[in-house]
Formats: structure tokens, sequence, C-alpha cells
């Protein structure tokens, strides 16, 4: 683990009555982050004091976790140029509230987690990202009915349904019918048992037993029909120029798919001056999809074509992500479905990929 | 752990206008790093940019060498001496400096990548200078006055061969005319042993690569720095990589071996 956590056997029942007393004990001594419902359909993480208004029956929310940990916006530096011709710096404040619970992701969203963990756990460490992710206890809730459509974790390498030790999470619930099977993930999580243990039971195998039988019944739902291996070796072998062209005809460049997406972890940096002499840098998300992305001082733009950057944006994911970390920048949460306007989502890019039948192999020139 | 995006606050001791629109900021700062290597440059109010450290280890004052070419830059050449900047770094790889004896080494230069190549040749020239075989230096400008560190590449004296190209020469040049890959022409190389250091325009450095790779010199031999928007420096930001190589960590100098193996080939 990234945090450097000792894996900790463990597992434990709690009733289902006993939710709303936790919910009640944790928001007493933590802040906690949870799913409610928002604007109609809609659920949010949200931090919430009242455990009323927690709703864990849900599929999916439409914001991620990843901007409690890497925000939209927030402050590196405040600055203020002196006389004398000298600046003096300030570190942006901590703007997250003590320890907090997440209570209630699901297992694709401990995943992307786990993967921006790695990416801002390579060194030099982002200590922004965490001075926030540092203080925080993930308590997962594993999916056990039939994904609504558009749910593809099966398919990228495991992110769900239901997760393994190791996989992110600090502590997972799985809804037995009538209790809840906690399983302990790392050592932040074994504290959490530790603090509430009158709530907690010591399971038995035979509970134990019935994770696998939740997992088997999940994946039944999920018409395999390929394997994420196989699209990271396709990306690797065949010239696939004609697709991305035509991809890039289509993408309007709204850079939905990346803000949305729980693991797009690229941001640029900004000057803003408040008062003369005084401001702050701030960092925000940028997206890969931009057109003035990569371009230099002088206007020379490598990735200046439509095409170019939508190559650069799957390749990231399907392709540098399983290189550097062994895991992929996609956990199948489907967000990106929601919110593109032209189905260039990454389900259906697998989709055509998957069809595309123009495998050359690579030309490499020179 | 330190907030790593908070650069240091210096003061410029000295500016010196290297040719039109080029500046160089000299800085009293004592700083451990690799030729090849750079600095993220901050204009508080402006923003940051990376610019590769001119200056050879161990010389008394830091250097940047800048052209007025964006934003942050053109706020650079407002800046006095007294003044202050901020820097972080140095980030990258920096140029590899082993296995140079016995070499013949040809440095090759376009525009401002002359910058980068000053800190190389220098250190090579200053410290190594008894085990080279041959030491050479290509270097092309768009006209005659944009040729940076003139009196210094003067007094190197015939220690080294330099060969100066432009695109628009004036009455009473005496160098080349033409495209840097051009002055290849013009010198005789011995291609096993041969190490070439390149930094300069994408596309003069892809057609300098494409001659070299002519004469038989093995591609993990040819080695150079490439420019990219590097906004953090620190393999974060996401803004420069090529393949799965982020260049300001990984790079910016690669061999052109290492580029040719990369998927999807991106560049060069």
């Amino acid at each position: 683990m990234i945090s450097g956590e000792h894996m900790i056997d463990g597992y434990y029942n709690l009733k289902k009555e006993d939710l709303k007393n936790l919910l009640k004990a944790v928001i007493k001594d933590f802040r906690l982050i949870s799913p409610q419902p928002a604007n109609g359909a809609d659920f949010l993480f949200q931090e919430t004091e009242d455990s009323g208004k927690i709703n864990l029956n849900y599929d999916i929310t439409s914001n991620t976790l990843k901007e409690f940990f890497f925000p939209a916006r927030e402050t590196v530096f405040e600055y203020e140029k002196r006389k004398d011709g000298s600046v003096e710096t300030v570190p942006g404040a901590d703007t997250f509230k003590g320890e907090t619970v997440f209570l209630g992701p699901r297992s694709c969203d401990i995943r992307a987690v786990y993967f921006q963990d790695c990416f801002f756990g390579k060194e030099p460490k982002d200590s922004l990202y965490w001075r926030k992710r540092d203080k925080s206890i993930l308590i997962s809730f594993a999916c056990n009915k039939p994904p609504r459509k558009g749910c593809f974790c099966v398919y990228t390498n495991n992110s769900g349904p239901v997760l393994e030790k190791g996989e992110g999470f600090d502590l997972q619930f799985i809804d037995l019918a009538g209790f809840y099977l906690v399983e302990v993930g790392t050592g932040k999580g074994k504290n959490f048992i530790k603090k509430y243990g009158k709530l907690f039971k010591q399971s038995d195998e035979k509970i134990l037993a019935k994770k696998s039988c939740i997992k088997e019944s999940c994946l039944k739902h999920f018409e395999k029909e390929y394997n994420i291996m196989d699209i990271y070796e396709k990306l690797k072998d065949i010239n696939l120029e004609k697709l991305w062209e035509e991809l890039g005809k289509r993408c309007t460049n709204c850079g939905g798919c990346e803000f949305i997406c729980p693991t797009c972890f690229c941001f640029y940096t900004q000057d803003i001056e408040h008062s003369k002499g005084k401001g702050e840098r701030i960092r925000a998300w940028d997206s890969c999809i931009f057109s003035g992305y990569s371009r230099m001082a002088g206007g020379v733009n490598p990735h200046e074509k439509n095409s170019d950057r939508i190559s650069r944006r799957f390749f990231c994911k399907l392709y540098n992500c399983y290189k550097w970390f062994g895991v992929f920048g996609c956990t199948g949460c489907g967000r990106c479905s929601f919110v593109c306007p032209v189905n260039l989502d990454m389900e259906s890019f697998i989709a055509s990929l998957m069809k595309t039948d123009r495998y050359q192999p690579l030309l490499k020139e020179l | 752990m330190n907030n790593n995006y908070i650069p240091k606050v210096v003061r410029i001791e000295r500016i010196f206008e290297e040719a039109p629109n080029v500046n160089t900021f000299y800085i009293k700062e004592r700083l451990e790093f690799i030729p090849g290597q750079f600095l993220e440059i901050s204009y508080f109010g402006i923003g940051e940019s990376p610019i590769s450290i001119a200056s050879c280890p161990g010389e008394e004052f830091l250097r940047i060498s800048f052209k007025r070419v964006g934003g942050l830059t053109n706020n650079l050449f407002d800046l006095k001496e007294g003044d202050s900047i901020g820097i972080r770094g140095p980030f990258g790889n920096g140029f590899p400096l082993g296995d140079l004896d016995e070499k013949d080494i040809i440095f090759i230069a376009g525009g401002m990548g002359m910058a980068p190549l000053r800190s190389l040749l220098k250190f090579i020239f200053c410290k190594k200078q008894g085990n080279i075989s041959s030491l050479t230096l290509l270097y092309g400008a768009r006209r005659p006055q944009d040729i940076l560190y003139k009196k210094e590449l003067e007094e190197l004296g015939e220690n080294i061969k330099v060969l100066l190209t432009v695109d628009k020469p004036e009455a009473g040049w005496q160098g080349h005319t033409g495209v840097v890959p051009k002055l290849l022409d013009k010198i005789e190389l011995n291609p096993l042993n041969t190490r070439a250091f390149i930094c300069g325009p994408e596309i003069m450095m892809r057609f300098t690569v494409a001659k070299l790779l002519k004469t038989g010199i093995p591609s993990s031999d040819i080695i150079f720095s490439l420019e990219r928007y590097m906004k953090c420096g620190v393999g974060k930001c996401g803004h420069c990589y090529i393949a799965d190589k982020f260049v300001c960590r990984d790079g910016p100098v690669f061999n052109y071996k290492q580029l040719s193996d990369l998927s999807p080939a991106e560049i060069l």
C-alpha cells in the first residue's frame, strides 16, 4: 500500500439497525462525507452532520472523490511583493477540515482513489494531495445488485463490483441482507473498528463464504465481451490513425469527460493578482483534450490536431497508466458516458476499438 | 512533506543582453545541478515557465538565458538588477556525462538551444578536455546578431572547432548560410566514435537526427534535449508526457534509441 500500512486480517458483522448508530457516532468524532440525494435523481458525495440525509441505496454519484483530495481549484501559495524588490510567499492554507470519513463510495470510486494515490504518491510526492488524503478514511460499499447501464468495472481489471484487501479501501461493507459483512483493509480500518468495537461482532467463515457468492451473482449480470488487457495489446500493436481521425472529427473539446473522470490528474497553474503586488498561485484541473493543452511559448503545439489529443487521452488511460502502476486509468464507473455530448466516452471508445478492422502493423518512420 | 510547488525567491544580480530580445540573468545561488537540467522560473503575478540552466556547475553565478516569446518571458524583460524572481529545481535528468573519454564530441545547437548546450560545452571543455578526442560545435541562428555567447565562443580558441550558420546573412558575415543540418556536410565524422548532443527547435532536430543516422552514428549516441510545456517540473501536471515518459522527469534529455522505442512513436 502506498500509505505504508500493513494488511490486517479481519472480518466483522454489523447489524443493519446499528448503521444509524454508527453514523451518529462517526458524525460526532469525524467530518463525514457520504452520498446524499441532490437535484432530483442525482446523488452527490457531500459533507453532512445529519445522518438522516445519507442514502446508501444509490447507483453512482455525480461527483467523484477526486474533488476532495485534488480540488478543481486550490491555492498553492500566496505572495506579496515588497518595496525592496523581494517577494514573500506563504503556503496555501489547508482547506481540508480535519479527519474525514468517506462512507459509501462504490468499488470503482475506491479504485480511482487507489490510482491517484499511486500517481500523486510517486516521488516527489504531491504534498497538496497527501495532506488531505492522509486525513481520510475510506469505507466502501460494495455493489451487490445488477449494475446500472454504463457500468463496466468488471472489465477494467477488477475495479468492482466487490473488492479484495489491498485494493484501496480501509473498510469494505458488503450488504448481506439483514447485516453488513465488514472487511478490514488497512490499519486505518482496524483502528476504526476498535473505536466503535461495541457495534462490530467478529465474523465467521460461513459468513465470509457469502462474500464470494455475492461477487459471483453480481458478475453474472455483466455480459463479458472483452478484457481490458486485449485493449492494451491492441493499442500497442496496431496502427489506429484512421480511428483517431474519425474520433477527432466527433470530439467537441469540451473536456467534460476529464473533469468528471475520477482518475484524471492533469492540472495547470496560474497566478492571480488580487491587488497590486499581492496575489496567489492556484492550481486547477486541466484537460488534455483542450487545444492549447500542450502549446508552448512561441506557439509551437505538438498536439495541434484533435485526433492527436484523442489518441493521447485513450493511450494515457488504457496504456500509460497500466505501464506506470499496473492499474488502468479507467475504473469502469461510466461517468464519462453521462457527460459526453457525442458518445465518445470510454465504453463507446472501447466498442469502436473492438470493431475497427483496420489493423495494420504500427508504422515507424525514420 | 514540504509544499514542493513553492519557489525559492532569489535576487537578480546582473542582467546581460545576449542578443536582441535575449537576456541572461545572473543569480547568486549555490545549486547542485547537471548540465541539461532546467529550472521553473516564476514571475510572481504572471506564472511559471521551464527555462534551461545556461551556466556550468561551479561557475560563480547561476545563469538563465531567455528569449522574449511568451507571457512570462515578456515580463522578465521588465525586471531590473536587484529585483527578485522565484526558482524551483533543478529538474529533469540532464545530459549523460559518462563514457566520454576518447570520443569525438559534437554539439549541435539551433537558436535558444545553445543555452543548455553552453552549460554542457563549458563543463566538458573545462573538466574533460584532456581526455576528449575532438570537440566540434555546429550552431545556427536566424541572423548574425542572434548568436548567443558570441564572445565566449571566440575565446574557446583552437581546442574546439566552431562552425556557425545563419538563415539571413548580413554584410560582413563570414560564417555559413543555411540550416544547421547542412553544417554536417562541412565536417568529417567518425560515426562509430562520435557522440552528438543536440538542442534546438524540433524541426531542426528532426532533420539533424535523420542526417546523423545516415552517417552511421548509432542511435544511442545521438542525444538531445526536448522542449515541452512543463508546467510543474515533477511529473504531475501531465502536460509534457510523450508516450509513457514525462519529459520533465524522465527527460528532457533522451537519446534517439530511447525515443524510437517508445510507443506510440510521437516525435522525431
